[in-house]
């Protein structure tokens, strides 16, 4: 499978760790699907950096790839395509 | 068992009240996460992949009722409905919120249990023989000295800051069912030759990604010098001990680096100087041992006879084969010890509902002296019932799905949450788990197979002790995808030893063939019935396995 340079800023929420990501509109989403993409690189070290400003809200930011599928960013490791679902995948009945 | 004291209640509550305080501090931004990370693990507050983790000890892995059903409350009022136990004999809750923790604690401090001490460069919680004041093999009941331990480690100011975790087992058994020998420190009870009980101790054992078999520093140990005796292993550690590289912090590096003779030298030079200095008051003195014994006194057994079939005669099979698989014969006559599977065929291990604890809790109430145990296996131990009660028992664990007839079969695996939870992990395990308890999951073909230790661990931590099992499975990530290695031959017990290697890994889909044509290859090769995978594996060598795990790869020529 042909692999994107492009990267996304996640962290876990602080008061209950839940998955969040950099939005679009300058702050942490819970929705994949409003994350910013950006490209590996200076630019995904710079919105880490401006993610990372504040971290009285979040837990861990930190960058990971993605495939753009549809227009929509996708996962490319496992561990946060799991972190993305937001329950175990033996526990998809917690969702 | 153990009751607080007023010194251990207002230590617990003291620490409650810090820790909440503290948690305020961090949710108003006056503790950045790298101040509040250090304060939040001393407390058992882990972030996982989902959500935070609270860790909380179970002493030695004992519980009693009351204590199972505050578990229960606390998975319903606070968490998702479940907990899960874990190979160190704790409990995990993995959805509590950052503002309920320190609620959590205190609900916890109401029956006397806490989560200090399950993280962090400190001795952690103490563990012990499952079968601990029950088991017919026994030479003396081990949580005194578990408990002893708990006591002096608790907060000691010296030892709260080590190179690495320090993790001790002790076993009062000759049949090692804690794992001694893959512990930082492990005490096996003996008795010296004019039958005095003490300790064989044994140190530098360690799973992990270097893992080591424990060496015995010391054959035998008077019960009344272990705690100057520990003291000393832990202060040459201390001194000793890297701290320059966490991979080689731990006891065993040490050990295996510095050579056994040379550690063994240093440490009874410290034992005779602390003996010396303190004219042997910091020795326990035989009264408080006496004292913290009296907690563990046996509870009040009846006069009682009789067997199992005696009792049910031979009509029920499903009962039958659970009494087969899930007894362990007890010292008391007519009584005998249960083993409650966490482990129904596609459940995830060790995981147990609120409406499940609360069911142990009150079997453990009405037919068990109200007593209750965790075990390493991830399963739950009711280690005082009436042979006589078992269909009782027995009927009301089949109504919460907890009478699967399978300790020790091939589907009674121990998994690790894997990264369907854990932030360290590198691939899942309780799918795989799954998957094999499912193939095997015909109780005949299980049967057949006999004895069968399949332990999981989802990275190189191996907190599913991979490699000990008789098939070990360690899941790994290869490029971005799960990928999972097999170890054959390892063993927890006195025969303890270290799995080996079998080859290139498998992805996901490739392990329940693998695992199949292994147990083909074992039918075929055994000598009996009676020849356990293990027994056969040490007299056939890794060769005929590796040929059926990997079948269209030559086997080296001898040379």
């Amino acid at each position: 499978m042909a692999r994107t340079s492009l990267q996304i800023v996640s962290a876990n929420d602080l008061l209950d760790g839940d998955t969040v990501y950099w939005g679009t509109d300058g702050g942490w989403t819970r929705t994949l699907d409003s994350a910013v993409v950006v490209d590996k690189g200076t630019a995904a070290d710079a919105l880490l950096e401006a993610a990372s400003v504040d971290q009285s809200l979040v837990v861990g930011p930190h960058v990971f790839a993605v495939d753009m599928v549809n227009g929509k960013p996708v996962p490319i490791h496992i561990r946060e395509t799991l972190r993305c679902r937001r329950v175990p995948s033996v526990r998809p009945d917690l969702a | 068992m153990y009751r607080y004291d007023e010194f251990d209640s207002d230590f617990v509550r003291d620490r409650v009240k810090r820790f909440r305080r503290q948690i305020e501090r961090r949710i108003s931004g006056a503790l950045t996460e790298d101040e509040f990370k250090p304060l939040r693990l001393q407390n058992g507050l882990y972030l996982q992949l989902h959500a935070y983790m609270l860790r909380v000890a179970v002493p030695y892995g004992t519980l009693n009722g009351r204590q199972m059903r505050q578990l229960a409350m606390i998975a319903d009022r606070w968490d998702r409905g479940y907990g899960h136990f874990t190979t160190r004999q704790n409990i995990q809750f993995n959805w509590p919120k950052l503002r309920d923790t320190a609620d959590i604690l205190d609900a916890l401090a109401d029956v006397e249990m806490h989560a200090i001490q399950t993280s962090g460069n400190c001795i952690r919680n103490v563990t012990a023989d499952h079968f601990a004041g029950a088991a017919a093999d026994e030479i003396e009941d081990p949580r005194p000295t578990a408990e002893l331990l708990r006591q002096w480690s608790t907060n000691h100011p010296e030892f709260a800051f080590l190179p690495r975790k320090f993790k001790i087992a002790v076993t009062g058994s000759p049949n090692d069912r804690a794992v001694t020998k893959a512990h930082d420190i492990g005490l096996r009870m003996v008795r010296d030759g004019d039958g005095a009980p003490g300790y064989e101790v044994i140190i530098g054992g360690g799973l992990g990604r270097t893992p080591m078999v424990g060496k015995v520093i010391r054959p035998f140990l008077a019960k009344q010098e272990l705690l100057a005796y520990i003291e000393a292993i832990l202060r040459v550690y201390n001194l000793y001990g890297r701290r320059d590289n966490k991979y080689k912090a731990r006891i065993k590096i040490l050990v295996h680096e510095t050579g056994l003779d040379k550690i063994r030298a240093e440490v009874e030079q410290e034992f005779s100087t602390i003996v010396r200095s303190t004219a042997g008051s910091a020795l326990p003195d035989l009264q408080e041992i006496a004292r913290i014994e009296s907690y563990f006194a046996p509870p009040a057994f009846e006069n009682t006879d009789g067997d199992v079939v005696d009792i049910v005669g031979a009509g029920d099979k499903e009962f039958l084969a659970w009494t087969r698989h899930n007894l362990a014969e007890h010292k008391q006559p007519g009584y005998t010890i249960v083993t409650v599977s966490l482990k129904a065929i596609g459940a995830i291990p060790g995981d147990a509902s609120s409406d499940q604890m609360r069911v142990m809790a009150d079997l453990a109430e009405r037919y068990g002296h109200d007593e209750i145990r965790i075990s390493h296996e991830q399963n739950v131990v009711l280690p005082h019932v009436r042979k006589r009660d078992l269909p009782a028992i027995f009927a009301e664990l089949k109504r919460v799905d907890l009478a699967t007839a399978n300790i020790g079969l091939i589907s009674d695996i121990i998994a690790c949450p894997g990264m369907d939870y854990c932030s360290l992990a590198t691939a899942r395990s309780i799918p795989i788990a799954q998957d094999i308890a499912r193939h095997f999951a015909d109780s005949t073909y299980a049967e057949t197979i006999g004895e069968m230790k399949i332990k999981i661990s989802g990275c190189i931590n191996a907190c599913g002790h991979h490699h000990v099992a008789h098939i070990g499975i360690l899941g790994l990530d290869r490029k971005g995808v799960e990928n999972y290695q097999i170890t054959l031959g390892g063993d927890h017990t006195e025969n303890f030893a270290i799995g080996e290697r079998a080859g290139p890994g498998f992805s996901a889909e490739e392990v329940v063939p693998a695992i199949e044509r292994l147990i083909q290859a074992y039918l075929e090769l055994r000598e009996g019935p009676d020849e356990t995978f293990l027994t056969a594996y040490r007299r056939l060598g890794q060769e005929p396995f590796k040929q059926a795990l990997f079948p269209n790869i030559q086997p080296a020529r001898a040379a």
